[in-house]
């Protein structure tokens, strides 16, 4: 290790730069932001369920216990994701769906974080254990990008947590930043391995992949014939698919500062876009949130540049 | 808490490492002879509940896949018990989304969870009317219309073909 510590080498620049990029510090606001937009997101995912209760967890709804068992038989044991399985009433159903509800609302708020995140985060993915059937991309997301921010101290800022640590004159250590470096990591890894196996599919290929997704009337948003039928979707539908394969292969590049801008909005066009055309639930919107990992908004960059003009050279924090 | 001595980064640097390992070993699209790591790096993602797969419109296909939701009364007619995800007629928005929507596609593509489509059927029997005494799961195929037969043919009816998934009787 102390070989890598060296500055003069090739390796211990490479290790030097590595330890600023994770192990450095991060203004509590960008994980209150992802703390705000997760639980909205969840909130607009899970409330309209509240009808669906019976069909979609009910014992007597759309999928047997024994089903369900046969299913996930490695996530069988996981009690802790499953708290859901021992359940068979379904007014305890009711009760723990709603529970989960209520707990969102916490974490929005950022009451008693370090809770209510967790709680909240295992009663979503229990939910979606119980019936895989109906769990879509946003939920995935949800689950996954979850699970990073649980290492992440979510209620620093912008919550009832933080007001009362203010209140209490509590001093609370800058949060560190490699939670968000992984979920950072991961958002990469999703493009990358999406686009991968596009590239391998002849449809993606020959360009005509955008054009079957945007005939698929199981997903229009509205109706489409007309649209289908302009001249401009023949150009339109292959420069989109082209388009898609290099945004999505290239969205790695959102690690490096002056990239990112671009590539933030060409995520921002590619999915907004295909929000208009098609209804996917809220697949759109859950990726577009995880861009909220990457973007530093003007006044969190001004506050940062004031402190490190007035911070002293001894300060080797670094909140953005 | 971030770590402060270069042994712990290090540390947290090597775990990091292997984490990422495994999540991409678990999504790479692996030939079946590497089947390997995608087992290996399955016993520690799944309990995680990180199962994560991404794959985003990998391959539209030619062809909607839509769930037709037919019961039997005890006169011998077929009645549609719940409508199917094809595009309504004339003008409209879809504002709001229903979960169904992903179930008919289970159900319509017939690939995982291979044991939900009997579970709903069973469903359909117990929520269908007193004197349905059957059901049957349709796969309905339409074929996309290129954009100049959007353009002349919209009125047309497209290409279908139809498919009995499941049918079964309803015990009651």
């Amino acid at each position: 290790m102390s070989a890598l510590t060296g500055t003069s080498s090739v390796l211990g620049r490479a290790w030097q730069g590595w330890q600023r990029w994770c192990f450095g510090a991060v203004d509590p606001r960008r994980l209150a932001m992802l703390r705000i937009g997760w639980a909205l997101l969840a909130l607009w995912c899970y409330l309209p369920m509240a009808d669906d209760l019976d069909w979609m967890l009910a014992d007597t709804g759309t999928y047997s216990n024994a089903s369900r068992i046969e299913d996930w038989s490695v996530a069988r044991w996981n009690v802790y994701a499953n708290p859901l399985w021992q359940i068979t009433d379904f007014a305890q159903v009711q009760a723990v769906f709603f529970t989960g509800l209520a707990l969102l609302v916490l974490v929005l708020f950022g009451v008693g974080t370090r809770v209510t995140f967790p709680l909240a985060w295992i009663i979503l993915l229990s939910a979606a254990n119980r019936n895989p059937v109906w769990s879509d991309g946003s939920d995935a997301i949800l689950r996954v990008f979850g699970f990073y921010m649980l290492f992440m101290p979510l209620g620093r800022a912008w919550s009832v947590d933080a007001w009362i640590a203010k209140a209490r004159a509590w001093t609370l250590p800058i949060p560190p930043k490699w939670p968000l470096r992984l979920f950072q990591i991961q958002v990469c890894i999703l493009y990358v391995k999406t686009g991968y196996i596009k590239i391998l599919q002849e449809r993606w290929q020959s360009g005509e992949a955008v054009w079957h997704a945007m005939n698929n009337q199981v997903y229009w948003r509205f109706q489409m014939a007309d649209v289908l039928s302009l001249r401009v979707m023949e150009w339109f539908c292959v420069a989109a698919t082209y388009g898609t394969l290099v945004f999505e292969l290239g969205f790695p590049l959102v690690l490096l500062r002056k990239a990112r801008p671009w590539v933030l909005l060409g995520g921002l066009g590619l999915h907004l876009g295909i929000w208009f055309f098609l209804n996917l639930g809220g697949f759109s919107e859950a990726i577009l949130w995880t861009y909220l990992a990457f973007w530093v908004p003007a006044f969190m960059r001004k506050d940062a540049s004031q402190a490190s003009s007035a911070a002293t050279a001894s300060s080797s924090a670094q909140p953005l | 808490m971030s770590p402060k001595s270069p042994l712990a980064r290090g540390l947290m640097t090597v775990l990091f490492a292997l984490h990422f390992a495994a999540v991409v070993a678990y999504v790479a699209p692996w030939p079946d002879e590497m089947d390997g790591a995608y087992q290996v790096s399955k016993r520690y993602i799944q309990p995680l509940m990180l199962r994560q797969k991404w794959n985003m419109f990998r391959k539209p296909n030619k062809w909607d896949k839509l769930l037709l939701h037919e019961g039997q009364t005890s006169a011998g007619q077929w009645v549609e018990l719940m409508p199917s995800n094809a595009a309504p007629e004339g003008w409209f928005v879809r504002w709001s989304y229903s979960r169904m929507t992903k179930v008919h596609n289970v159900v319509a593509f017939e690939g995982d969870h291979k044991q939900f489509t009997p579970d709903y059927a069973d469903w359909l029997c117990r929520n269908a009317p007193p004197d349905v005494v059957s059901v049957r799961l349709t796969k309905r195929a339409v074929k996309h219309r290129s954009r100049k037969q959007w353009a002349k043919e919209k009125r047309k009816p497209q290409e279908i073909r139809d498919t009995v998934v499941w049918e079964q009787p309803c015990l009651r």
